[in-house]
């Protein structure tokens, strides 16, 4: 199956799944800037990706 | 004499097969509304081209320019558009997959050159551009060829794509990592040079299909080839005679795409009807946008009929030349709907031997990295049905012998149940042996009864309508 990664909005909590990809860059730039696909507020990442 | 364009071959339709098209004149909003009403006319079987007059820009003001989406919903409108059936549209465009070089005319003969917006004019905002599922990250063009020179051989290779807009002339494009534009990518990055981005909006499906091919070539060649005549191309805003751009489209976007910055993208929802996760990909800037006067804004609804056949019938072709190439028998290919046009195919084959269905899906299953199941079926078996196709599975296969399993191979990482693109494929033989004297006769009723007998003899008017 495939390896699912999320990440929460600061802004309005929800989370939502990134690419296997952007997961890896995550954890070597904490800094990347994501941006939600609810409330569509950009954010710095700098947190914690939960495995699917 | 003009290429044939979108809107002739809408006028085509609402002259000579008006109930392909719908004209809704309420406002609509391009958020989400434009996409419900389109899945609700799919929910009752209907695959209309439907065109929205009325719906606000970016900007939140009526757009001069009509949406116009599910052009290629439809394999009727697809096989019409090349001059062909349903039945005959993979070969008819192997027929037609030829190279007819393009031919380059002034600016004055282009359509796309009737309105020419550069620099700062140059606005995405004021185009109709359609969010179409909840999560996706925001309104994406989903509707554009995707135009990209190869740097060393001077090809064009040409990748139906999806384009956030993060801005009024910014956009953030997905190259699919398995295809030839991506491949493009790679050698303009190792020369440390941007790329020369064009995006075509809107023209005849004819362009569309010749666009999708398969074969590794200059692809406006090709177009010319399914179009019947030479593309016409003209000189872009931006680069001039060095990138040229089709004359007869719709809209044109010029923009330069950058191979070393990269940026937030997706979630999108996809073929597979699932989000692509979240991830980075180019950003480009908005060099110049031209279009016809009156042009209609193309919208391709993504993972709906729509998105599935503008590329299914190419891939078809695609696998019926490879299958050719090793099984003569093979007679026709159909990538089904219900198998995202891409995951599943139904090969249709008059074997001669019992060895050859598993060559063929062997053969077909090396040749797509998205095609993941193939069903093989004898030519009494009509592959454009899945009632047919899952009936001959049931009556014709046995799967301690018939049923082929190839794990480890490549596949898309959109389909979720892959370890990402690593994918288990298989097969199944659902095919009759070929000594048929060892299988039971198919039921059937007398052939000349069944076309002596017409409904309307037996069924009054009133309760025929009801069927």
């Amino acid at each position: 199956m495939a390896k699912v990664s999320y990440v929460a909005c600061p802004s309005c909590h929800k989370e939502y799944y990134i690419d296997r990809i952007l997961s890896d860059a995550l954890e070597s730039n904490p800094n990347q800037i994501l941006k939600c696909p609810f409330c569509k507020q950009e954010f710095r990442f700098g947190g914690t990706i939960r495995r699917g | 004499m003009m290429n044939p364009c979108m809107q002739s071959f809408i006028e085509h339709l609402e002259r000579d097969m008006p109930w392909h098209v719908i004209r809704v004149k309420k406002e609509v909003s391009a958020e989400f509304e434009i996409a419900a009403i389109l899945q609700h006319l799919e929910a009752r079987k209907k695959q209309p081209v439907i065109i929205f007059e009325k719906v606000r820009n970016l900007n939140g003001s009526l757009s001069e320019l009509p949406v116009v989406i599910n052009l290629f919903g439809s394999r009727e409108r697809l096989a019409d558009a090349i001059g062909t059936t349903v039945p005959n549209l993979a070969l008819a465009y192997l027929a037609k997959e030829r190279p007819v070089p393009p031919v380059v005319v002034d600016r004055g003969e282009a359509i796309v050159k009737q309105v020419v917006q550069k620099g700062e004019a140059a606005d995405l905002y004021q185009l109709p551009i359609v969010t179409h599922h909840e999560m996706d990250l925001g309104p994406y063009l989903t509707g554009p060829s995707a135009w990209v020179k190869d740097p060393e051989t001077g090809w064009t290779n040409c990748a139906i794509v999806r384009a956030y807009v993060a801005g009024p002339r910014h956009l953030v494009v997905n190259f699919n990592v398995a295809r030839h534009s991506n491949y493009y990518f790679h050698k303009y990055k190792a020369l440390k040079r941007n790329i020369p981005l064009i995006l075509v909006i809107g023209h005849h499906p004819a362009f569309y299909m010749g666009a999708q091919t398969k074969l590794l070539t200059d692809e406006p060649e090709i177009i010319g080839g399914i179009m019947g005549e030479p593309l016409e191309l003209t000189p872009s805003e931006t680069w001039g005679e060095k990138i040229l751009v089709p004359a007869q489209a719709e809209i044109v976007i010029e923009a330069e795409m950058s191979t070393s910055e990269v940026e937030i993208e997706a979630p999108f929802g996809e073929y597979t009807q699932y989000y692509a996760g979240q991830r980075l990909n180019p950003s480009c800037e908005v060099k110049a946008i031209t279009r016809r006067k009156n042009a209609l804004y193309l919208d391709i609804m993504p993972g709906h009929a729509d998105h599935l056949l503008v590329d299914a019938p190419m891939i078809e072709a695609y696998l019926f030349n490879r299958i050719k190439a090793v099984v003569s028998g093979v007679i026709a290919v159909h990538m089904p709907v219900s198998g995202s046009a891409r995951l599943h195919a139904y090969i249709q084959l008059k074997k001669s031997n019992d060895g050859e269905p598993k060559t063929v899906i062997a053969t077909a299953l090396s040749s797509d990295y998205r095609l993941k199941h193939v069903i093989v079926v004898d030519d009494d078996i009509n592959i454009f049905d899945d009632d047919q196709v899952l009936w001959a599975v049931a009556t014709r296969s046995q799967w301690d012998k018939d049923l082929v399993i190839l794990p480890g191979m490549m596949g898309t990482r959109l389909d979720p149940s892959a370890d990402d693109v690593v994918t288990t494929k298989g097969g199944i033989d659902a095919t009759k042996p070929v000594d048929h004297r060892s299988f039971p006769q198919r039921i059937r009723i007398p052939e000349s009864v069944m076309s002596r007998i017409k409904l309307e003899d037996y069924l009054a008017p009133d309760v025929l309508q009801q069927f």
